[in-house]
């Protein structure tokens, strides 16, 4: 195995041009490290992205703000011009994992995180006690038994970003790089609704920065569920948005394969409280929680309704 | 005479925390054996299969693997009890659970030996699991263990009838009767198991291990590997944590030990997290029916109860288990009708053992929701009623435990008013809580679980030229501090500082058999052993002494009531008999402080002096003191179970807050009171105190193994939830000196106690906050949530 | 899988070290295996139970998730480098004091964790301190000690 620690951007796509075989971008590898210690296929090459400056920046424009994905989460959550513009995304930060994972996991990481099944995420040994399943590379799933190959999603892991619904609701974009292609996405088109592929991303492809337009919403809210408050993954995530006019946004993680947004314009509804009450049942109806973690399916269905409200009630 | 204490009673930091907080302190797996053979087990994926064929032929030709060991290389099973020897240490013929290890390798790399297990192969035959413990009683053609003859997969059962539990029930103002289900624990030490076996030319190893009994491990491993025990030393390094779950002897050390042997190589082996949980030996899953009757004038009248526990594929503690979830009820209210029926039943899980406050914590938890729920009916304030009903000191049990101290009466008085108990109770508004519970726990077996005569625990001392103290003792230090007990209790007798004694601990080669640290009992025990050596030692010096000052020799004198702050027997220590006895009247009238001893006529010689003159004619003084128990206990089967010189309470009052939108539960501040007799070592009490309530909470609110079709789908520190630090309450301490005679100055148990009762308190507190119970642990806040709007009493 | 070294220069506790390794080596097992520091502690390999927290170029991480190749020009503390030389850190005098030390398996750890902390931040407030010891596992103690120890130090830095 070989590693390279590029510089910038073009010099990381000449070395993927050079080589031979397979490769993998090395983030803050706080997610890469563990699956190279258990997978018996691993790539020939390693590309560290720790020394391409360029993508680790936070950087203000006219009427946006570049986040460079190799930021770390540690970094977001204390940057000033984060806490500043857009609070919400750095308090989301702050609640991730721990302060070393933060200190080394980076945000593009954690908007790509891989999405979570308790029977997926387990080691070699312990998955196959069960038998292979889908995304392992088999053709079962432990946790929707009466799944078959030709059904989508054939895999219902769960996206587990805490990053990823407040940028829905800012209407953040991802700034993706190829060899000879760059092209901007908004974050609610890039996700796919499947455990496995999960997102749009092409192998040869890198996250270079997330743009957030200036002044989406006034108000932005993000809520976790978890039993204890340190190390957890969301079993629930919920984030909201009132623009100026009033419109509602809410966005979801935690629960279905990909990150859930709806917006709700208030001309289309009575009142406010009926916006409301309407994204609390979408959000209800919208969500198919499945037996993943501590927190029982119907729990989670009681917890969006009451995270949407109390989150609102701030406002 | 309290003003002569040098170090009892005073914080002292652990002896061990400079070379811990340095990062200097070895742990098993950071010691450098010369080019140790990395040991790895293939484990089966089958929860319950019988081995048809193993192919072995790719690995053997592998380069760099130096040997394959199978179950039948190593016949003979094995288990901590020698009632229940019902492990191999590779599965013969079938596996039980999934995880059991069926193949083990010794490998020149960390690489070969993945390689290896890769290229393992083994055909099964897989036949019908047996997960469900209340199947587990049903009769079955194909046992678990059919070599029991037992026709189901009952392991052990226990009944005990005691009183007249009909005329108790009759006798009652109010009987409650609840069902309650508790998850299977793990004990998450930090430190992962490890071991490595040193081999010398003449082929005797010496084990290094991370085990809380290193005299379990010696037995074990000359037992099944069939080698006399002088060819094997046992020794401990420092350990991560063990809280149980390091104090039965495993197959990965026997198996580290038979491929050292087999090789003539050093041998390696360290586990996995994941390989931890598949290990457990945790907290017994139960299932609980109990039923108790409430008097207002005569308190609890009866209590009944049924437990059926859940062991996992093999026996481990369990046979101690069983008894504990019934005759550990015995206080500390008295309770004068009891009957209980206990059933341990194999199942094919990872195996259940022993795990802080071991088998009393889910029946605790049971017999204190009862008691509250009987209060409420009673409108009796429940910490009033406790008060009326506790045992008294010096009184027997019903079952005939005989109680010495007993200071939870004013613990739970102080604990009211710290707690601001009777402002608060049944006071505060909707989503606030206060709830009490209490608990009770030996200071050790007073019976060994290997039938014998010998004391439960041996210290010896030595001095020499250099005037420094070797304090020699099979004790294990697993964190808790017990070397730094040893030593402080030695340097109390001795007049030393405390870094004149050098604790030898837990290596059996240089050090007395002690019983290893399980069952609270190693300050009990062990500090009794070290004080009787330190006495003995302090009278050798003060005959030197007595030669230079050319005075004669004291007259031990008779205590006094009035004068007994070291908690001393009544008897003057007879230095003919091989056990001075608990406690015994050391004063000899001489001061010992340092550097100098002080005669009774006032005159004084130096310390160095007084050992360099003992020395003459003698050489290298050398003394050795022992504990063993007082005859107690009734006149039937069982009456061993839970029979302990000494034991402890603890008073938990516990505030909360339930979020009623979410059910989430925040306990805010917990006023404990432990009664551990006399504090030896204030920071060391505080310290275990704290760690219970952390691993209560867990137990309480959030931590659970689970199990798929037999497989622990959550073998990772991420998915297995202990509190964080921003779960943990703030906690109020009160731990007043209680006289227990027979304690090393007065000192009894307080690492597992605290544990079992706190649990329960959080559920009283949660009833007081919302109206709600939860019985099925972890009370999560679906749960809580569930029962607030169903508004019934229970989920 | 074709395989070759790589070739690292870490400066690990002031000391230049320089050597040819496998590129999967995690910077945890560089530490403990290659370098016999063995100060910093496996307890779960996974990055869940925090035990191998270092600095690398100031900042705590964990060894366990961490390329020893990726670290290749940066700058590692370990619990070893603490201290300078028999003189503790305020941290490590408070720990022993305090009696925030039990089985000493997350010790290195946790002095690591509160060292960061003290060092961008002279006055923690308790939520700032649960905050930074709470990415390691303590079985032991119930972390109140851990957070009465790092509470102390910094009173005892401020003088």
């Amino acid at each position: 195995m070989l590693t390279h620690s590029p510089k910038t951007v073009d010099e990381l796509f000449l070395i993927t041009n050079k080589i031979k075989g397979s490769y993998l971008f090395h983030a803050g590898g706080t997610d890469l490290v563990p699956y190279l210690k258990s997978s018996s296929d691993i790539p020939n090459n390693i590309i560290f992205l720790n020394r391409v400056t360029s993508i680790s920046e936070i950087t203000v424009h006219a009427d946006s703000l570049s986040i460079g994905s190799m930021v770390t989460l540690d970094q977001l959550a204390n940057n000033p011009l984060i806490n500043k513009n857009c609070s919400t995304l750095a308090d989301a930060a702050r609640l991730i994992a721990s302060p070393q994972i933060r200190c080394k996991g980076t945000v593009g990481g954690n908007i790509l995180v891989d999405n979570r099944c308790h029977f997926y995420n387990q080691s070699p040994f312990n998955r196959g006690s069960h038998g292979e399943c889908f995304k392992a590379g088999g053709s079962s799933c432990q946790l929707v038994p009466s799944t078959k190959s030709s059904d989508h999603p054939t895999c219902r892991a769960r996206s587990v970003s805490d990053l990823v619904p407040t940028l829905l609701i800012l209407n953040a974009s991802l700034v993706v790089r190829s060899a000879d292609l760059e092209r901007k996405i908004s974050v609610r088109d890039f996700f796919k609704d499947d455990g496995i592929t999960r997102n749009t991303l092409k192998v040869e492809e890198i996250v270079v920065s997330i743009e957030i337009p200036d002044q989406e919403c006034s108000f932005v809210k993000y809520r976790k569920l978890r039993i204890r408050n340190a190390i957890d993954f969301p079993a629930l995530g919920v984030a909201v948005g009132i623009k100026k006019s009033r419109d509602l946004s809410v966005a979801i993680t935690g629960v279905n394969t990909a990150p859930l947004f709806h917006s709700y314009q208030l001309s289309d509804f009575s009142d406010f409280e009926q916006m409301v009450a309407h994204a609390c049942s979408e959000g209800k109806k919208r969500i198919k929680p499945l037996k993943q973690d501590a927190f029982p399916p119907a729990y989670k269905k009681l917890m969006v309704d009451q995270f949407i409200r109390s989150m609102i009630s701030e406002y | 005479m309290s003003d002569d204490s040098t170090t009892i009673g005073k914080s002292v930091p652990l002896i061990h925390s400079l070379d811990k907080v340095t990062g200097r302190a070895k742990f098993t797996d950071d010691l450098q054996l010369s080019s140790p053979l990395i040991v790895k087990i293939f484990r089966s994926v089958h929860p319950s299969a019988n081995i048809k064929a193993i192919d072995i032929q790719k690995v053997e030709e592998l380069a760099g693997v130096r040997a394959v060991l199978l179950g039948r290389d190593i016949p003979n099973t094995f288990g901590v009890l020698p009632i229940s020897k019902d492990e191999p240490a590779l599965a013969i013929d079938r596996v039980r659970y999934v995880g059991e290890g069926v193949v083990a390798i010794a490998c020149e790399s960390e690489e070969i030996a993945t390689k290896a297990l890769s290229l393992i192969k083994v055909d099964y035959e897989i036949t019908t699991p047996c997960f469900s413990p209340e199947k587990a009683l049903l009769a079955t053609d194909t046992p678990i263990h059919p070599e029991l003859k037992k026709g189901s997969n009952l392991h052990k059962q226990v009944l005990q009838n005691f009183g007249d539990i009909d005329r108790g029930f009759s006798e009652a103002d109010e009987v409650v009767e609840e069902k309650f289900d508790f998850p299977s624990i793990n004990h998450a030490f930090t430190e992962p198991h490890a071991t490595q076996v040193a081999i010398d030319t003449r082929g005797e190893i010496t084990v290094y291990s991370a085990t809380q009994v290193p005299h379990y491990l010696h037995r074990a491993i000359s037992d099944v590997l069939e080698i006399p025990m002088h060819k094997i030393r046992v020794v401990k390094p420092h350990l991560g944590g063990g809280f149980g779950g390091k104090s039965d002897p495993f197959p990965h050390e026997i198996i580290a030990a038979k491929l050292a042997m087999i090789t003539g190589r050093n041998t390696k082996i360290v586990f996995s997290r994941e390989e931890v949980f598949f290990c457990h030996h945790g907290r017994h899953p139960s299932k609980i029916s109990m039923k108790i009757g409430v008097s207002r004038e005569k308190g609890i009248t009866a209590l009944d109860g049924n437990m059926l526990i859940d062991g996992g594929a093999y026996g481990s503690f369990g046979v101690v288990t069983t008894y504990y979830n019934g005759v550990l009820l015995q206080g500390p209210i008295k309770v004068p009708n009891y009957r209980f029926e206990c059933n341990r039943v194999y199942t094919n899980k990872p195996m259940c053992g022993a795990m802080r406050g071991h088998g009393g914590v889910n029946p605790r938890y049971a017999s204190e929701v009862l008691i509250d729920m009987a209060c409420d009916r009673l409108k009796i304030d429940p910490c009033e009623f406790r008060l009326n009903n506790f045992l008294q000191p010096n009184s027997l049990t019903t079952n005939e435990f005989r109680i010495t101290s007993m200071g939870i009466e004013q613990n739970l008085k102080q604990a009211m008013t710290r707690s601001d108990w009777s402002n608060k109770y049944r006071k505060l508004p909707f989503g606030k809580g206060i709830g009490v519970a209490c608990g009770f726990f030996i200071s050790g077996s007073a019976l060994p679980i290997h039938w014998n005569q010998m004391p439960q625990s041996t210290v010896r001392l030595t001095i020499d030229y250099d005037g420094g103290v070797s304090l020699y003792s099979g004790a294990s230090d697993i964190g808790q501090g017990s070397d730094t007990m040893l030593a402080q209790v030695a340097a109390e007798v001795l007049g030393l500082p405390i870094d004149m004694i050098k604790v030898i601990s837990a290596d059996t080669r240089t050090c007395p058999i002690d019983y290893g640290s399980y069952s609270s009992r190693v300050t009990f025990m062990a500090g009794n052993a070290s004080k009787n050596a330190a006495i003995r030692m302090r009278k050798i010096l003060v005959h030197a002494a007595c030669q230079l000052l050319e005075i004669s020799e004291p007259n031990y004198q008779t205590p006094t009531k009035s004068d007994d702050f070291y908690r001393q027997g009544d008897q003057k220590p007879d230095f003919e008999s091989s056990y001075l006895g608990a406690n015994p009247d050391y004063r000899d009238g001489f001061k010992f402080r340092g550097e100098l001893i002080t005669a009774p006529n006032g005159k004084s010689v130096p310390y160095m002096d007084v050992v360099r003159k003992a020395l003459d004619f003698t050489g290298a003084l050398q003394t050795k003191g022992v504990y063993i128990s007082p005859k107690m206990g009734g006149n039937f089967k069982g009456s061993g179970a839970g029979l302990s010189p000494a034991y402890s309470t603890t008073v938990f009052i516990t505030e909360v807050t339930i979020e009623p939108q979410t059910g989430f539960i925040k306990v805010d501040k917990v006023t404990c009171a432990h009664d551990c007799g006399k504090a030896l070592n204030p920071l060391s009490v505080e310290g275990q105190l704290e760690g219970s309530i952390h691993m209560g909470l867990g137990q309480a609110l959030m931590e659970e193994v689970i199990h798929h079709k037999g497989a622990v789908q959550n073998p990772s520190f991420l998915d297995y939830k202990i509190p964080s630090p921003f779960e943990m309450p703030e906690v109020d301490l009160i731990y007043p000196d209680s006289d227990e005679s027979e304690g090393p100055f007065g000192g009894k148990e307080v690492g597992e106690g605290a544990l079992a009762p706190f649990i329960p308190s959080i559920a009283n507190a949660i009833y007081d906050a919302v109206g709600v119970r939860v019985n099925n642990l972890p009370i999560t806040p679906d749960k809580i949530l569930t029962a607030i709007k169903e508004g019934g009493p229970r989920c | 899988m074709t395989s070759s070294k790589a070739i690292i220069n870490i400066d690990v506790n002031d000391t230049i070290y320089e050597r040819a390794i496998e590129p999967t080596l995690t910077l945890l097992d560089f530490l403990r295996i290659e370098l016999g520091l063995s100060g910093t502690k496996k307890g779960c390999d996974n990055g869940e139970c925090g035990c191998c927290t270092i600095h690398l170029d100031g900042r705590p991480v964990l060894a366990c998730l961490i390329l020893a190749a990726e670290a290749q020009g940066s700058k590692v503390v370990t619990i070893e480098g603490v201290a300078n030389g028999e003189q503790l850190h305020s941290l490590q005098s408070a720990m022993v004091e305090e009696g925030a030390i039990q089985c000493g398996f997350c010790t290195p750890a946790m002095v690591m964790n509160g060292v960061a902390l003290l060092k961008n931040n002279s006055r923690p407030n308790q939520e700032e301190i649960k905050e930074c010891i709470s990415g390691t596992i303590c079985r032991c103690t119930g972390y109140t000690k851990i957070e009465k120890a790092i509470t102390s130090a910094s009173k005892e830095m401020l003088k």
